[in-house]
């Protein structure tokens, strides 16, 4: 049993089972194909059916049984052993066996074969598509779930409009436990300071570089620089986190000090440009796209009333295109205020009540990462009340994109 | 009656004629403010790029000190048994190093300054000595020529961190004369010095710059200077008999007090570098070692693996869900209430933020299943549950660009349903799903948040070599280093910034080569 216990038993049992697999295939392809070649009555599925009805007897139900053996043996103690993985693996290859003869026995000229593959492929993408939604659940549940929790043992209402944010000391003597204060307005302003900053940034560049990439530009340029932009959207955020932190802050302090203000070393303005720059390709291909939408027929209206080109622009593509530039912006909120990596490393952990950007503040997603990466159990009232940052910063980006999405789409509608 | 005089009506065309300048003006400051905006946009990104390449270039190169240690039993086989195992535990290489360091300045324990010669390496330097020899115990007995690299602070140094020392060549000879209270005089024939100090005395002390005086095996820290003599305490103890004629003072940027490394250190590390036994060659180790708090072993090796780990995992699972998942919303599924729900579901989760899936992956999988934290398994799947909508919907749009002549095609030569998508339009659709697949990859490469909370942000010094082994990738790797107070860590977080870039641009180019190959337009 000590040379099982090194062996990776249920991986080389997989292995066994895959290898049946393709066994079965030749032999329910052999099987169909001298029929064929007997020269008898025509096939219902041709011969590569059956060989795959075969294989998918033989693996699957004995897959189920080794996937359900690992998931069993995280909680059950009796099973996690290799004496469980081998009883459970010589199980699965016994149930492989009896798929065979099942495949054998089912085996004549008119057996539906495709069909049965058919059914199989059909159920694995049905399968795969309940994923995206068993994971929005899983998000919706786990977050209210501990939610709640925290609800259970603070109030929500002092979570939502207290003033103060001190998760690693008791602001009360009789306070129970070790939990702190967990007033998150701090940390609402904080977001709420470093969006706006990095929209006000984000805005003008993006919204200026998509009309002129798309109403003056030549194609040309339009070829060159528009990747360029589009670059920015490929780096990593932490990249950026590094950037804010080490030139732009440095930078930012330098620049301070020189007219005499005091600039701390990580402030909300050095995040905010940082996280402006970082947005800049969302607004500009989104509007860069809704502006290229706007029917031809329109400028040209405008252009024969004697108009000029900024005039075209300014009074009848962008109310034009307004909905669909509202709708990136309020795509590009919302990247802004999930955005974690920039504020992370950029931005500070201090919770300051304030909207001054040259002071440090932090975020809500700063003190998710901050309360979860420490070493604390589980059922603490700090991770849960990651969990309700998290559900908060989840219930705003979610409506946030309905609306932009919704914004979007009903724009699209209109022109196409 | 008289008419009222009524003022000349002005006609359309001067009204139009009148403002046309301020039009034009207008005109050409929109376009100007345009053409700014872009600017901006592009600049913003060069700095970004540039000011990366810069702050990488020192950790491009490393200096290293090349000696030969003489591997002796008793040091590196106390138990005398040639196990390998107990040569790698118990073998006291860092000792031999030491030895060897002494043999070049003998001096340097009677003189006190024995630490500030050990100070040029650390001891895990030696640890890549210990496996050599542990795999080649022959070596025992023999003399071995080793490159380690030098203390970080001292090879930031070198690399001019603390700004870039000025050399001058000396005038005539120069002769040290031992005083009563420990100290030098340093004097040659007229005023040697009138560069330092052209007229009265110039007083060197901690807080002002150091300046030494190097002579070719001996170097002096000037305390105070005269034009003609110096007072100086004796840093490295000149070989006894050299030539008195060659000398240089060396300005050293900084104080001693403002920079980690001492001055003891600089002139031993100095005197090392001028005989050639520490020389600057291209920084291997960050590409070959692991993670290490010294930053001149650190290396992205193990977050390398641990990057591969991870994006294996997600792309086994995102690819082939995601790509089921748009064949069958795209081809196959009713127009109901449910597959609605899921289309609206699957726009909403990519816009999801990203350390929400880090909750998920805490509370769902570290919690309630139990998986090991810190894995590439749970970090893999975390980062498929975040891209799968992505690669759906560039699917989706891939699909959709199959024309529906090629189905009906398919269908009206017998073809099943099944058949007509799978060996029709999927493989024509192949390019697009490909293209989209390759950037969602490219995006959980760099993905850092949701790691952070699955427990990846850890030190981790050994290459994990299962899914479930303790991992971490490289963009948390990197803001970890970003993280670490030495000054060493910054130009190496830059480079492994630059390595995180290069592979995501391999992967971009890769999507852009499949797009222009198999591109169809119909």
């Amino acid at each position: 049993m000590q040379v099982l216990a090194d062996l990776p038993v249920t991986l080389i049992i997989a292995v066994v089972i895959i290898a049946l697999g393709i066994v079965a295939w030749q032999a329910g392809h052999v099987r169909a194909r001298g029929l064929v070649l007997a020269g008898s009555d025509r096939l219902n599925s041709l011969p590569e059916y059956h060989g795959w009805y075969a294989a998918l007897l033989v693996v699957m139900p004995a897959l189920a049984v080794l996937v359900t053996h690992s998931i069993l043996s995280q909680s059950i103690e009796a099973l996690s052993g290799p004496v469980g993985a081998l009883a459970f693996g010589i199980g699965a290859i016994g149930l492989s066996g009896l798929g065979f003869f099942l495949s054998k026995s089912q085996f004549s000229a008119d057996f539906r074969a495709r069909t049965a593959v058919e059914r199989w492929v059909s159920g694995f993408m049905i399968g795969a598509s309940a994923i995206a939604i068993v994971t929005t659940l899983g998000i919706v549940l786990s977050l209210l779930f501990e939610t709640i929790k925290f609800f259970g043992t603070y109030s929500p209402l002092d979570f939502l409009f207290g003033t103060q944010w001190s998760p690693q000391v008791a602001i009360r003597a009789d306070q129970v436990g070790q939990s702190g204060a967990f007033g998150a307005v701090p940390l609402f302003l904080g977001t709420f300071l470093i969006m706006l900053i990095a929209i006000v940034v984000a805005v003008p560049i993006g919204l200026g570089s998509a009309i002129y990439l798309s109403e003056y530009a030549s194609a040309r340029a339009r070829s060159l620089i528009k990747p360029v932009l589009e670059l920015l959207a490929g780096i990593p955020t932490v990249v950026f986190g590094f950037f804010a932190l080490l030139t732009v802050a440095p930078i930012i302090r330098a620049l301070g000090n020189a007219v005499g203000l005091d600039v701390s070393a990580q402030s909300a303005l050095a995040a905010g440009l940082v996280m402006g720059i970082m947005i800049i390709p969302f607004i500009s291909s989104l509007s860069d796209d809704v502006i290229n939408a706007v029917p031809q027929a329109l400028r040209d209206g405008s252009f024969a009333m004697g108009a000029t080109k900024s005039e075209t622009i300014g009074r009848v593509v962008i109310p034009a295109a307004l909905p669909g530039i509202v709708g990136s912006v309020l795509l590009a909120v919302s990247k802004a205020l999930g955005e974690t990596m920039i504020v992370t490393m950029a931005a500070g952990q201090n919770a300051n009540l304030t909207l001054n950007p040259l002071d440090m503040v932090t975020t809500v997603t700063v003190q998710i990462v901050t309360l979860l990466t420490g070493d604390q159990e589980y059922d603490s009232p700090k991770t849960q009340a990651a969990f309700a940052l998290g559900f908060v910063l989840f219930f705003v980006t979610l409506i946030l994109n309905i609306i932009a999405l919704r914004v979007v789409q009903k724009y699209r509608e209109k022109y196409d | 009656m008289t008419d009222p005089t009524l003022p000349p009506r002005p006609s359309q065309r001067d009204i139009v004629a009148a403002n046309l300048k301020k039009r034009y003006g207008a005109e050409q400051r929109f376009r100007a403010f345009g053409l700014a905006m872009v600017s901006i946009g592009i600049i913003a990104c060069c700095l970004l790029i540039a000011s990366i390449i810069a702050q990488s270039i020192p950790a491009l190169t490393q200096n290293r000190l090349h000696i030969a240690i003489n591997v002796s039993a008793s040091k590196a086989d106390p138990a005398g048994k040639r196990d390998p195992a107990d040569i790698r535990q118990q073998g006291n290489f860092y000792a031999m190093v030491q030895d060897a360091l002494l043999e070049r300045f003998p001096t340097a324990e009677a003189d006190g300054s024995m630490d500030d010669v050990f100070d040029l390496v650390t001891s895990l330097a030696t640890t890549p000595i210990a496996k050599q020899v542990a795999a080649n115990p022959d070596l025992i007995g023999q003399d071995l020529n080793v490159a380690l690299p030098i203390n970080d602070d001292l090879d930031m140094f070198f690399k001019g961190a603390f700004g870039k020392s000025v050399e001058s060549v000396g005038d005539g000879a120069i002769t040290p004369l031992a005083l009563p209270d420990g100290t030098y005089q340093l004097s040659g024939q007229g005023p040697i010095f009138a560069a330092l100090a052209p007229t009265g005395t110039l007083v060197l002390d901690d807080e002002k710059p150091s300046v030494f005086v190097e002579t070719t095996s001996g170097t002096f820290k000037l305390q105070s200077v005269t034009a003609t003599t110096a007072t100086a305490t004796m840093l490295v103890r000149p070989k006894a008999g050299e030539a008195a004629s060659s000398w240089r003072i060396v300005q050293i940027a900084s104080p001693q007090q403002g920079r980690a490394v001492n001055d003891a250190t600089i002139a031993f590390g100095r005197q090392l570098q001028a005989q050639g036994a520490i020389k600057a060659s291209f920084n291997t180790t960050v590409f070959t070692n692991s993670d290490s708090n010294e930053p001149e072993l650190a290396g992205l090796f193990s977050a390398f693996i641990g990057s591969l780990l991870t994006l294996a995992v997600t792309a086994l699972l995102a690819i082939p869900i995601g790509v089921a998942t748009a064949v069958y919303l795209e081809e196959f599924a009713p127009k109901n209430w449910l597959t609605d729900l899921i289309e609206v579901n699957i726009n909403n989760l990519a816009a999801v933020p990203s350390i929400v899936f880090g909750l998920l992956g805490f509370a769902v999988f570290l919690t309630f299943f139990g998986m090991p934290r810190a894995a590439p398994l749970v970090g893999g799947i975390v980062l498929a549950l975040m891209s799968l909508p992505v690669i759906i919907i560039a699917s989706r749009a891939a699909l959709k660009a199959v024309p529906p002549s090629i189905r009906e095609a398919a269908l009206g030569v017998g073809a099943s349903r099944m058949q007509a998508i799978f060996h029709h339009v999927l493989p024509l659709a192949l390019p697009g799903i490909m293209t989209g697949s390759i950037l969602a990859m490219a995006h959980a490469l760099g993905e850092t948040a949701p790691l952070l909370l699955i427990g990846m942000v850890a030190f981790i010094a050994d290459v994990p070599t299962s899914l479930t082994d303790s991992a971490t990738v490289l963009p948390v790797e990197l803001f970890m280093w970003a993280g670490r107070p030495e000054r060493a860590w910054e130009p190496r977080t830059a480079l492994a910034i630059l390595a995180l870039l290069v592979f995501m641009i391999l992967m971009n180019g890769l999507a852009i080569i499949l797009r222009r190959k198999f591109e169809r337009r119909w």
